[in-house]
């Protein structure tokens, strides 16, 4: 937990969180750490993982596997600026790659070129929760 | 968890225990905890097993350290059999990389107790209750708790899900997107409700909002949404516009209370107070893009206002399309700066 006080949260607003996702608890500095280097690595600043970390307490509990996955995938549909993506929606962060794919692949069956779905990926960050 | 030091006979072997342990990484805590869970094993029955079932954890590709945290949250481990662990390991190895083992076991940690026919029956059941394989994987790996459930509150819980009005496609978006709601108690989730409905929302629009948004359910509603919802009406909003802006977008009460503030004071230092009436989707834009278009189109002469600021929330292509520049080339020409924003608040 010393990671997230370092980054400058308040332990009433980890108090919070915790409430949220008891989870937390179970987390290793070093877990908290892997969070945050994700983000870092695609240019997230402080106000960007203050933000997220605070939207989405469940984020910091997620697999890193699944979501270094689901920033390769977005990267490999040339969606840049994730920073600003997840600033966005936090909870986008949830998703696995097979979400996006079958959100793609409903859009194509809709026929729409993949160029128009990746700019409705970039524009509207509730895509996923838009699609009910 | 004090015990008894051991009599003169057993204190070499519990010398010994304590040597080894110390040296893997156990506090004195650690090592008497385990010795409280495996008190029926003699110290030098105990050191072997333990022996035994830290190399077979490194062997699997847990590190020294996330060894010792397993086996202290879960001493119990111990005591398992290391062949039945290891079939038991190998069935979680079917479906989920090591990487995905090590969360669940950190999350349940009596997952190493169940057993693998028991695994494929929960498995099966979630998906019979209208999941694909991989959303029930993706449940399982984040909220691997539901393993421990029986069939029949797995089932119960859904359907008592349906009948509060979601439909089945609804309530299985909502689970993919928050696995962690099949963990609260029906009453639980129920009184969620009637705090949105207290709150001045209809039942239906509280069904639609949180299929959209299902973590307005599973949020505290006193130290979280309520105080989000309370945040809104301090900024000026009326209880009735907030609840038109959490329809709209129902994530709105999800966001942390900076991050909405910060774009609810951006719109107004630029007289755009209205916007996030008018849409409140809108204000799910990040506030470093809208800064940067903002000051890209006022820098090329146009006039945003109340009445002409749609070009703000254009779609990507749109608005490279429409002024020729791309999101890189904004962020990096017009960087939003926090303090800059504090100071004409």
């Amino acid at each position: 937990m010393q990671r997230l006080f370092e980054l400058g949260l308040k332990p009433s607003e980890l108090e919070k969180m915790l409430i949220d996702n008891p989870f937390l608890n179970k987390l290793s500095d070093e877990d908290i750490k892997v969070k945050i280097d994700a983000l870092l690595d695609i240019g997230c600043n402080h106000h960007h993982i203050i933000n997220i970390i605070m939207t989405n307490p469940f984020y910091l509990t997620n697999v890193i596997s699944s979501v270094t996955n689901l920033i390769n995938k977005l990267k490999s549909l040339n969606i840049n600026n994730l920073n600003i993506l997840f600033d966005s929606n936090p909870y986008l962060l949830n998703a696995e790659t097979f979400e996006i794919d079958e959100f793609i692949e409903k859009k194509e069956k809709l026929g729409l070129s993949l160029i128009d779905i990746v700019d409705i990926i970039e524009s509207n960050p509730y895509f996923l929760e838009d699609d009910i | 968890m004090k015990q008894e030091l051991p009599k003169n006979s057993e204190k070499d072997a519990f010398k010994q225990l304590n040597r080894e342990l110390s040296q893997l990484g156990y506090s004195d805590e650690d090592i008497y905890k385990i010795i409280g869970f495996c008190s029926e094993y003699k110290f030098e029955t105990l050191l072997k097993h333990i022996r035994v079932t830290f190399n077979f954890f490194l062997d699997f590709g847990f590190s020294k350290r996330e060894v010792v945290n397993l086996t202290v949250n879960y001493p119990l481990i111990f005591k398992q059999d290391i062949m039945t662990l290891a079939k038991r390991l190998k069935r979680l190895q079917k479906d989920y990389c090591i990487v995905e083992i090590k969360k669940m076991l950190k999350d349940e940690k009596a997952l190493t107790c169940i057993r693998p026919q028991i695994l494929d029956a929960r498995q099966e059941l979630i998906e019979k209750l209208g999941f694909t394989h991989e959303e029930m994987l993706k449940i399982t790996k984040s909220f691997a708790c539901v393993f421990r459930y029986s069939d029949e509150v797995i089932i119960n819980k859904f359907y008592e899900l349906l009948k509060m009005g979601y439909t089945n496609k609804q309530l299985v978006k909502m689970i993919v997107k928050s696995p962690n709601i099949l963990g609260f108690d029906i009453d639980y989730l129920k009184s969620k409700f009637k705090n949105y409905v207290d709150l001045g929302f209809k039942y239906t629009q509280v069904i639609k909002m949180t299929v959209m948004a299902p973590q307005l359910l599973t949020l505290n509603f006193e130290n979280n949404i309520l105080i989000k919802f309370n945040n809104l009406i301090y900024l000026g909003f009326t209880k009735e516009q907030v609840i038109a802006m959490t329809f709209n977008y129902p994530t709105l009460l999800a966001c942390s209370i900076d991050n909405v503030n910060e774009k609810i004071l951006f719109y107004r230092s630029v007289g755009l107070a209205d916007v996030p009436l008018l849409n409140s989707k809108d204000l799910m834009q990040s506030v470093d893009l809208s800064y940067a278009r903002y000051h890209y189109l006022t820098d090329m002469g146009k006039n945003i206002t109340e009445q002409s600021f749609t070009a703000l929330f254009y779609g990507e292509k749109e608005f490279t399309r429409a002024f020729g520049i791309s999101k890189e080339r904004l962020l990096s020409n017009y960087p939003y700066r926090r303090e800059d924003n504090a100071k004409t608040i």
